[in-house]
């Protein structure tokens, strides 16, 4: 109970201190709101105008008061207005957060099953074809920009061959394309992280003392130490989850997918400051439930952790 | 071991061929087939009294303004008979017979002066030239417009952008283009269908689907690979390179015009001498080649145009650095860039990456006053018109169409009235306010023409603006479209003459 208490009251005072961080930057920033909004309905920036505006906005009320005026909409579920195109960013973030979270956490899956096996493999015959595949994946992520495999990606079997339609019918073939470059990205890095977890239990007395009664190493590794692999795995994975929204930019944007990195690019480029802010406060909560679902998944799979 | 990997490799590479099987087949479209457009920039949503959403939604086909220009520059109208200007100062506007909305349903004196006065009151652009007009229909037919300011250019005023003609359907809007939405997803993909009340040509138009990439080389990927007909537009150098490839690349008057706007208030272009220095070293022809296409610009408005002007603007390097030894510039410390008491001069070119040819048109000029001694510099503004109010510049790259309407006040006197809303060159000239006040005054027709070509004329004595390029633009089109040019530059990307 004290550790449920303790996560619930560390991910709170996150939330806090992130959403009072991005409620002063905005208002640090050199373009105000209300200017923005102003030119994006092509007003003049006049006196009477930047007041009313100002007023309508509520910017004109002590920096408590709006501050609390905000979160409390944004808990309630109303997170406003883009500046620039005008609909709500709740609606925006709906229709678009399928693409980002589909591309960012398949991806992550699918490596991380792949890894576990790769590793596994790895671990087992070091210096052999898994150990060596798995390195070569590694280096291979660290020195070829995504960007540049999705356009040969593209052109080979859009151009080239003419097998796959990425930007035209229903998308499917960008999405898929898309988690599997995310994936690939993360299998070589992962897979070294299970191989040398995979190590670490192999020198252990209890693997040593069943091999010494004539169990396989591979049955002994697959079947009894899994599990602090995998916990290992697991706390590996959690980093990954950080950038499944920010990560997958260049991907939505070689395939042309409308994920939300695409659209706050968009908002980027204009200084819609009332999608930066949310978009914060949303990988905050992203990032609290990524924590959660794992933290309860490291829980039932370490027995220890539960004492 | 490496046969089960090899095994999963091939599963995988199976798996994607047997997707690119079974998904993605385009639908059969209509009797006029289908056409796909990549562009760069898409609405996220249909309402014709917010922001920009009313330019986007005519560039696509779907609305129409009461006149609109076709491919000589001339007001046409699909919508409207006639309009005249009545001795009080109002206008009579007469409908044409038949004309309907996407529903079927008339384009009637009512409808047309619910949704006009709807705009006037939501959308404040709209009254920008002559404050709010009032429409107020006298039959099913004609109606009677009463301008807040007196103006004698009616016909250009029912042009601009704003001023679109629709239907409120419940929440939903209809209007009279040549296409209708059959579905939007905001900012990304756009499917259209023809109108089939446009014209007697509505069966045979295609289908059309815009498809949105913020990356220009995903979009060239995508003509290459026959997924889009066109790619709406590209840059030079996607140009040269599908041309090498075969492919067939059209270019077309842009309409738009790229200039320099010249800081006559502060800095070193604070001195006329060293502003016509710098305007005669800009080689002009050296820019049209490198944007393979467009000329080098004759006045403020595109040479289509009847009031189109003519300026010579000659390139001379030698004389160029004749008038800054004038202007009391010279080498003193042999560094080969000029300096005057003590101080190098040094000019600072701002642009944007909105246009992709006005960085390389920037890059260029900096090359040619080098070559007078002059140090220049370029940078990227993220919101260049924030950036020239605040008057800090020295140049501005920049691009405008000076006539979206078809007349060629409304820019002159944007840029050059001393109090104009883009006048943030510091310019004052009290005798061409005078002839901007006579412009507004005249009557369409050559002597009104006449009067333009004089201020571009007489403007570029001053040099607010240094005249640059009047641009050719490019794209790249499939077989199916190989016909096809649009007209205006962006305004109308899918206009009625498309896949037909």
């Amino acid at each position: 109970m004290k550790k449920i208490l303790t996560f619930i009251g560390k991910w709170l005072l996150i939330f806090l201190v992130a959403s009072v961080a991005i409620f002063l930057l905005v208002r640090m920033m050199p373009t105000s709101p209300v200017n923005q909004w102003l030119s994006s309905y092509n007003l003049p920036h006049t006196e009477e105008n930047i007041a009313y505006v100002t007023e309508r906005m509520g910017l004109d009320k002590p920096l408590i008061v709006q501050y609390l005026s905000w979160m409390g909409n944004f808990l309630r579920g109303d997170w406003g207005y883009s500046l620039v195109t005008h609909l709500s960013i709740k609606d925006q973030f709906i229709q678009r957060l399928p693409y980002s979270v589909s591309i960012g956490v398949f991806g992550i899956l699918i490596a991380a099953a792949v890894s576990f096996f790769l590793g596994y493999k790895a671990a087992l015959r070091p210096g052999g074809f898994a150990d060596r595949f798995s390195s070569a994946l590694a280096i291979f992520a660290q020195s070829l920009p995504s960007f540049i495999l999705s356009v040969f990606v593209i052109y080979f079997f859009s151009v080239q061959f003419k097998v796959m339609k990425f930007f035209t019918g229903s998308g499917a073939y960008a999405l898929i394309t898309a988690i599997l470059i995310t994936a690939l990205y993360q299998i070589g890095s992962l897979s070294r992280v299970v191989a040398s977890a995979f190590r670490e239990e192999m020198g252990k007395s209890y693997v040593r003392f069943s091999v010494s009664r004539g169990f396989s190493k591979q049955y002994v590794l697959f079947h009894h130490a899994w599990r602090p692999v995998f916990c290992r795995l697991v706390s590996a994975v959690i980093a990954d989850f950080a950038w499944v929204f920010g990560g997958s930019t260049v991907l939505e944007f070689a395939f042309a997918i409308p994920g939300i990195s695409y659209f706050l690019v968009d908002s980027m480029t204009a200084s819609d400051y009332t999608v930066l802010q949310t978009y914060i406060l949303v990988v905050v909560i992203w990032m609290f439930i990524v924590h959660l679902v794992l933290n309860v998944v490291l829980n039932i799979v370490d027995v220890r952790r539960r004492k | 071991m490496k046969k089960r990997l090899l095994f999963a490799l091939l599963i995988a590479i199976a798996a994607m061929l047997a997707l690119a099987g079974c998904g993605g087949a385009s639908s059969s479209g209509g009797k006029g087939g289908n056409v796909t457009i990549g562009v760069t920039n898409m609405i996220d949503k249909i309402d014709p009294t917010d922001g920009g959403d009313p330019w986007s939604i005519t560039s696509d086909g779907i609305s129409e303004t009461i006149y609109m220009q076709n491919k000589d520059g001339e007001l046409v109208s699909h919508l409207a008979d006639d309009i005249k200007m009545n001795q009080d100062g109002t206008w009579t506007l007469t409908l044409k017979d038949g004309v309907k909305f996407s529903d079927g349903s008339a384009v009637d004196a009512k409808a047309v002066a619910d949704c006009m006065n709807e705009i006037m009151k939501k959308n404040e652009n709209a009254q920008a030239s002559a404050g709010v007009i009032e429409f107020t229909a006298k039959d099913d037919k004609t109606l009677t417009l009463k301008p807040e300011r007196k103006t004698t250019v009616m016909k250009s005023i029912l042009c601009e952008w704003t001023n679109v003609i629709y239907k409120k359907d419940g929440d939903n809007y209809v209007f009279t283009g040549p296409y209708k939405v059959k579905s939007l997803e905001g900012g990304s993909k756009l499917e259209l269908e023809p109108n089939q009340y446009y014209d007697d040509n509505a069966s045979k138009r295609p289908n059309v689907t815009l498809k949105c990439f913020k990356d220009t080389s995903s979009m060239q990927t995508a003509f290459e690979s026959g997924e889009i007909d066109m790619a709406f537009t590209i840059t030079a150098e996607m140009a040269k390179d599908l041309q090498n490839k075969g492919h067939t690349v059209n270019n077309f008057d842009a309409g738009y015009q790229y200039f320099a706007m010249v800081n006559t208030a502060n800095g070193a272009l604070k001195d006329a001498k060293v502003r016509e220095a710098v305007n005669e070293a800009i080689d002009r022809d050296a820019m049209v080649k490198s944007l393979q296409g467009g000329r080098v610009a004759n006045g403020f408005f595109a040479q289509y145009y009847s009031f189109a002007g003519n300026v010579e603007e000659k390139f001379n390097a030698d004389d160029a650095k004749a008038k800054l030894a004038e202007a009391g510039y010279k080498d003193t410390d042999g560094d080969k860039y000029l300096d005057k008491d003590g101080k190098p001069l040094t000019i600072k070119i701002a642009t944007y990456s909105y246009r992709p040819d006005l960085p390389v048109i920037a890059q260029l000029a900096v090359s040619d006053l080098d070559k007078i001694g002059i140090k220049a510099e370029t940078s990227i503004e993220d919101n260049i018109d924030d950036y020239a109010a605040e008057k800090k510049y020295d140049l501005i790259f920049y691009a405008q169409h000076t006539a979206p309407t078809g007349e060629p006040a409304y820019a002159l006197n944007m840029f050059f009235r001393s109090d104009g809303s883009k006048n943030t060159m510091g310019y004052s000239d009290k005798s061409i306010d005078a002839k901007l006040d006579e412009l507004g005054k005249m009557e369409v027709g050559s002597e009104r023409d006449e009067l333009a070509k004089t201020i571009q004329s007489d403007v570029q004595k001053g040099m607010p603006v240094m005249y640059l390029i009047d641009p050719e633009w490019h794209i790249a089109v499939s077989d199916k479209l190989k016909d096809y040019k649009p007209y205006c530059g962006d305004y109308y990307i899918v206009n009625p003459e498309l896949g037909l």
